[in-house]
């Protein structure tokens, strides 16, 4: 996490006095999963469960999504992002895409 | 079957382990409201969130897939699932009382697909759970 960026999923950050809003800004990565740990999740589907190679990978690339958010932010003068909302989809075969977005702000 | 039992272990640990939080004492510091409810005195707020990847196992979507020719419901998915969900809030609830918060609100959880394929029947399947919220300290008095 960049240091001094408040985030929030609430309308404002709480205990802080928003001044200026600089409109929606997000941040995406695509990530394909690893041949070779996907045939070890592959395995462990054999008897379900939960699946540490995808949780691992989805993880790292949430952050990323949300460092990415944090750049655009910064890049604007905000030092807050509220509302943020997460959105997963699956774009073809093994490929997931991570999406951050939310409104970036300056708080007193 | 195997995986049925496997499943089942770890739902049963789960249970305990939730069941061990309530017997210390711990609070449920998870809400979904939209603003803090206890004060208004925020000392410092954060973005947290928790997350797990879970599959069924070959023999459950072999099931469901029979199941699915009937229409009905679909045990064999229910227990994955509700361990999913069930364990990132257990994560999230645990995260907030050993990193000292007084609360988290406005929690959301959402589910996704991770491993669909547009041609072929992939043998992996996999559903993501993600909450997130608002962690809150408030001022001490």
């Amino acid at each position: 996490m960049s240091q001094g960026m408040h985030l929030s999923n609430t309308e404002t950050i709480p205990g802080k006095l928003i001044t200026a809003s600089y409109g929606l800004v997000q941040g995406s990565t695509v990530r394909a999963k690893n041949a070779f740990k996907d045939f070890g999740a592959g395995l462990k589907n054999m008897v379900g469960g939960e699946l540490k190679a995808y949780t691992e990978l989805l993880q790292e690339s949430r952050n990323e999504a949300l460092q990415r958010m944090m750049m655009d932010a910064q890049s604007r003068g905000a030092n807050a992002i509220v509302n943020v909302r997460f959105a997963t989809s699956a774009v073809s075969g093994g490929a997931a895409e991570l999406f951050a977005y939310g409104t970036a702000v300056t708080v007193q | 079957m195997f995986g049925n039992w496997h499943q089942g272990k770890i739902l049963n640990q789960l249970a305990s382990e939730e069941k061990a939080l309530n017997d210390s004492g711990a609070g449920h510091p998870l809400n979904n409201l939209s603003k803090p409810s206890k004060s208004t005195n925020v000392e410092s707020s954060t973005l947290v969130m928790s997350s797990i990847s879970v599959g069924p196992s070959w023999w459950q979507m072999m099931l469901g897939g029979w199941k699915n020719f009937f229409g009905g419901r679909i045990e064999s998915y229910d227990k994955m699932l509700s361990y999913g969900r069930r364990k990132v809030l257990h994560d999230m609830r645990v995260q907030a009382l050993q990193q000292g918060f007084d609360e988290i609100i406005n929690v959301r959880v959402e589910t996704s697909m991770v491993t669909k394929k547009a041609t072929g029947n992939d043998k992996t399947a996999g559903y993501e759970f993600i909450a997130y919220g608002t962690a809150i300290k408030y001022v001490r008095s």
